[in-house]
């Protein structure tokens, strides 16, 4: 990830803008790129420092600084550095340094024998003295060793640090004020999963004709003060965010020394900066697409008749504090106007149906979760009298079995309360 | 993990369980109505997650609070434990020590202990941690002194002590950070520790350190300085957030509970010691090379109207010297005449003179960068101490040159602040800032008093050079006159 320092961002008023790399700039920043990615990619089995040394060998205009110390980040947090674990460092100092200072105390005169002190311990060690001294401050951080590199083509470079830009000016984020729309829950889920793993709490509220969410994210904290202290979990969750069809982004900033107030603001999807090979490797993508199961599970349920209509769903039914639940599809009563819901957990995880009985447990109401029987859950597992059930599947998921359970459910509840 | 305090008296309102949890540097109450408003004013109801919450400094009065109102609770949050063994080594202590100590006691092991440098602030600590037999987590500003402090604990309680900190992570009931690592971790470490220790705390009102002390449950807090008042933020050339230190120092850890200054506690404290200022000279091509380097440098400041006097010279200076080939050649100029001053051959063959006159005796050799540092520890076989030496070989380092094992030491600045050494008796100070505090800090760390100690503190300086002037500017304290 790149640093505060690393950004190329322009203020306007009380605004920060990140400033591109544009269509001008492109050709020479993919030379740096290049540059930067060869040198790593020669440097495998040599040290951090002379890695550097070439790396700060490569000419670099004055306008390119920022640029070029970003690209070198980014290449360098692809690097593996370890130590070169010939000869331990420490222990070899302090047995060196021991003796350094038993015969300077018997010397007679200023000039003691050094090389007479290392060559004693190399034969020791059995090395040679110049060994000895390589291996002497070997655990130094320029001294550490460039095992692999895991490196990007330099397009996918460059996308990377298109991203990272917007990611370090989010460190310095009080909070986020996020909208997004996704056409299939699969987005949203990976959202929320991203958010609770690292450990972010948020408002959420749909937006007027039921097309997408808008997210206050911060942290536990936050309630009290604002502080940026979750800048870097924010910045982590952009990903997330961007993997939907559409977003949009403001956040409240402290930037620069003087921690000044302003204002940033990211719409997406972003335009693709470069024409081709920009997706990095691990890029979060968007789920655009339904699961086969799910899209094969809609087509029966329209062709029975009845009065339930199943329809791809948007909500997300969220508890606070306990958890949520983003459907893959909604059963609306042709005459009440009733509504019940189906998530397909499938094959996915047994924790992931003890949370889901868990919501159910704790309010979640209108809710068919199906289940995999690989998943080896009963569908007892969820008292009766709740307004939710289980429907346990053997291979493919019967859209006769759904609607039954649609129903059952139905009976039972009074009206769920999606976000 | 299993609740370990219940206090069940009366059922809680509208709950039968009401339950405490630590989340990230917060407690989240669980189980009381949005509508209940008999918890303390630290609580807010967070729609967020549909429970109260409030910052984990606030579990004392929360607990309190809840007892108070005789409200059932489980506490999930306190994950601290009472040492089931104190100090095996008990120093005596002197009667300021013991007095400071009562006033903490009596302010309900919340406060700050205000004494001089070098009047035993640590054993108050160690005391305190006796007393109370929690959980204990010291936080300090460098990694030197956390290794002091690992040290010293060691010895007083007998048991193993962890460390968090410069690339190590241990954690044990007895735990040593410093300031930065504590912002870092206190979110995960927060209701891991019963007493927290803020040494040196009067840098902890900048806003990122102060929330550490916000997440952080710890009912027993102690502070320890010399100078509460933050007057190193005007050293620094910025302000804290926070509108006055002492204040919150008092919100943070609790108010001053004890003071003595030096004037009440003066005696023969410091050994008797002597400056020796050596000027050597460079040799006629380092000469022209300096020369011709420095005359570079300072073309560039003149032709851009910098100033390297004005408190944002030097970052003029690195903004304008990144601008363009001949600003980053002036730059390099810059480094390369400050070298040739740092490290001139005729200083180190000074150096080593020095090593051998003093070699029964214990020397710290000062640098003003890291290069420096590693020159001379090759050079001269000496170990070495930058920000990259892990603490434990620290210890070690510092260990071996306390016991004899080693007559020298080298290290750049990191040894400048609090350090203790006493064997230490002779200082050599190879380059440095012209700066008076850390010239006064460096002649400091080998006056610790011992019986028949004669300190001397060598400063070397290339003749002809700009580190004259700096030698003239960091010498302007009564301890040099």
């Amino acid at each position: 990830m790149l640093t505060a320092d690393l950004v190329h961002v322009r203020r306007r008023g009380d605004r920060l803008y990140v400033v591109p790399v544009g269509e001008a700039e492109h050709p020479r920043a993919l030379e740096l790129a290049t540059a930067y990615l060869d040198l790593a990619r020669a440097h495998v089995g040599q040290s951090r420092g002379d890695l550097l040394d070439a790396c700060g060998a490569v000419d670099v205009q004055p306008r390119e600084q920022r640029l070029a110390r970003g690209l070198l980040k980014l290449v360098l947090d692809r690097c593996e550095f370890a130590e070169d674990a010939l000869l331990d460092p420490v222990e070899l100092r302090r047995t060196l340094f021991t003796h350094a200072a038993s015969a300077r105390r018997e010397a007679t005169h200023a000039a003691f024998d050094r090389a007479a002190i290392l060559a004693a311990l190399a034969a020791e060690r059995g090395v040679s003295s110049d060994d000895l001294e390589r291996a002497l401050f070997a655990d130094l951080t320029d001294a550490h060793i460039l095992g692999q590199a895991r490196l990007l083509s330099p397009e996918a470079l460059l996308a990377e640090h298109h991203l990272a830009q917007h990611q370090a000016v989010l460190l310095r984020a009080l909070s986020v004020r996020a909208t997004v729309w996704s056409a299939t829950p699969a987005n949203y889920r990976h959202l929320f999963h991203k958010l609770k793993f690292l450990r972010l709490l948020y408002r959420i509220e749909l937006l007027p004709k039921h097309t997408g969410y808008r997210l206050h994210i911060d942290g536990p904290y936050s309630l009290f003060e604002s502080v940026t202290k979750y800048g870097l979990q924010l910045a982590l969750a952009l990903p997330a965010l961007m993997a939907c069809d559409r977003f949009t982004i403001e956040a409240e900033l402290r930037w620069g020394r003087e921690r000044r107030p302003l204002h940033y603001a990211l719409r997406g999807p972003l335009p693709r900066p470069f024409s081709d090979g920009n997706a990095a490797p691990d890029r979060e993508t968007a789920v655009d697409q339904f699961p086969d199961e799910v899209a094969a599970l809609l087509a029966d349920l329209s062709a029975l008749p009845g009065p339930w209509r199943p329809a791809p769903s948007h909500a997300i039914l969220d508890l606070p504090g306990v958890g949520q639940c983003v459907p893959d599809v909604q059963f609306v009563h042709q005459e009440t106007g009733q509504t019940v819901y189906l998530e397909v957990l499938g094959f996915w995880s047994r924790d992931a149906v003890w949370k889901r009985i868990e919501l159910a447990h704790k309010g979640l109401a209108a809710v068919v979760f199906a289940v995999s029987k690989h998943l080896r859950v009963s569908e007892a597992a969820l008292d009766e009298g709740l307004p939710a059930a289980l429907y346990v599947y053997a291979r493919v998921m019967n859209a006769h079995a759904v609607l039954k359970r649609v129903a059952e459910v139905a009976a039972r509840t009074s009206g769920p309360t999606p976000h | 993990m299993t609740a370990a305090v219940t206090v069940a008296e009366t059922p809680p309102p509208g709950s039968a369980a009401v339950a405490i949890r630590f989340r990230s540097g917060t407690l989240e109450i669980d189980g009381v109505p949005a509508a209940f408003a008999g918890l303390p004013s630290a609580c807010a109801w967070d729609e967020r997650t549909a429970c109260f919450r409030a910052p984990a400094s606030a579990y004392a009065d929360l607990v309190r609070s809840l007892r108070r109102l005789k409200i059932a609770y489980s506490d999930q949050a306190r994950q601290y434990q009472t040492l089931t063994t104190g100090a095996v080594v008990r120093r005596e202590p002197r009667p300021y020590q013991s007095e400071a100590l009562a006033a903490w006691d009596a302010a309900g092991g919340r406060g700050v202990v205000v004494l001089p440098t070098g009047a035993g602030k640590t054993l108050v600590a160690h005391m305190a941690i006796d007393l109370r037999r929690r959980s204990t987590l010291v936080v300090t500003p460098t990694l030197d002194l956390v290794r002091q402090w690992h040290d010293g604990l060691v010895s007083s309680f007998g048991v193993p002590v962890g460390i968090i900190g410069g690339g190590e992570y241990d954690l044990r009931p007895l735990t040593v950070t410093t300031y930065d690592s504590a912002y870092l971790h206190m979110e995960n470490l927060g209701a891991r520790f019963g007493l927290l220790v803020f040494d040196e705390c009067h840098h902890l009102p900048s806003a990122s350190y102060s929330l550490s002390a916000r997440l952080a449950l710890a009912p027993f807090r102690m502070g320890l300085t010399a100078t509460p008042e933050r007057d190193a933020w005007a050293t620094r050339g910025f302000q804290p957030e926070s509108s006055g230190s002492a204040d919150a120092l008092d919100d943070l850890i609790g108010p001053v509970v004890y003071r003595k200054d030096i004037v009440a506690l003066s005696g023969d404290y410091l050994s008797s010691y002597e400056t020796v200022r050596v000027v050597v000279d460079l040799s006629p091509a380092e000469r022209a090379e300096y020369s011709a380097e420095r005359a570079r440098y300072r073309q560039f400041l003149d032709a851009n109207g910098i100033s390297m006097a004005s408190p944002h010279g030097w970052t003029e200076f690195i903004i304008r010297s990144s601008r363009n080939a001949e600003g980053r050649r002036a730059f390099e100029a810059y480094r390369r005449q400050r070298a040739i001053a740092f490290t001139a051959p005729a200083k180190l063959d000074y150096v080593q003179r020095l090593l051998h006159q003093h070699r029964r005796d214990r020397a710290i050799i000062f640098t003003q960068d890291n290069a420096t540092v590693h020159l001379v520890a090759t050079r001269f076989l000496l170990p070495a101490i930058t920000h990259q030496t892990r603490v434990s070989e620290r210890s070690e380092i510092l260990d071996g040159l306390a016991q004899g094992r080693y007559t020298a030491i080298a290290t750049s600045k990191v040894l400048n602040e609090g350090v203790d050494v006493p064997e230490a008796n002779v200082a050599i100070v190879m380059s440095g800032s012209g700066s008076v505090r850390e010239h006064v800090q460096r002649l400091g760390r080998v006056l610790r008093k011992r019986d028949g100690k004669q300190a001397i503190l060598y400063e070397l300086v290339a003749g002809g050079t700009s580190e004259t002037f700096t030698s003239q500017r960091r010498r302007e304290h009564i301890a040099y006159r």
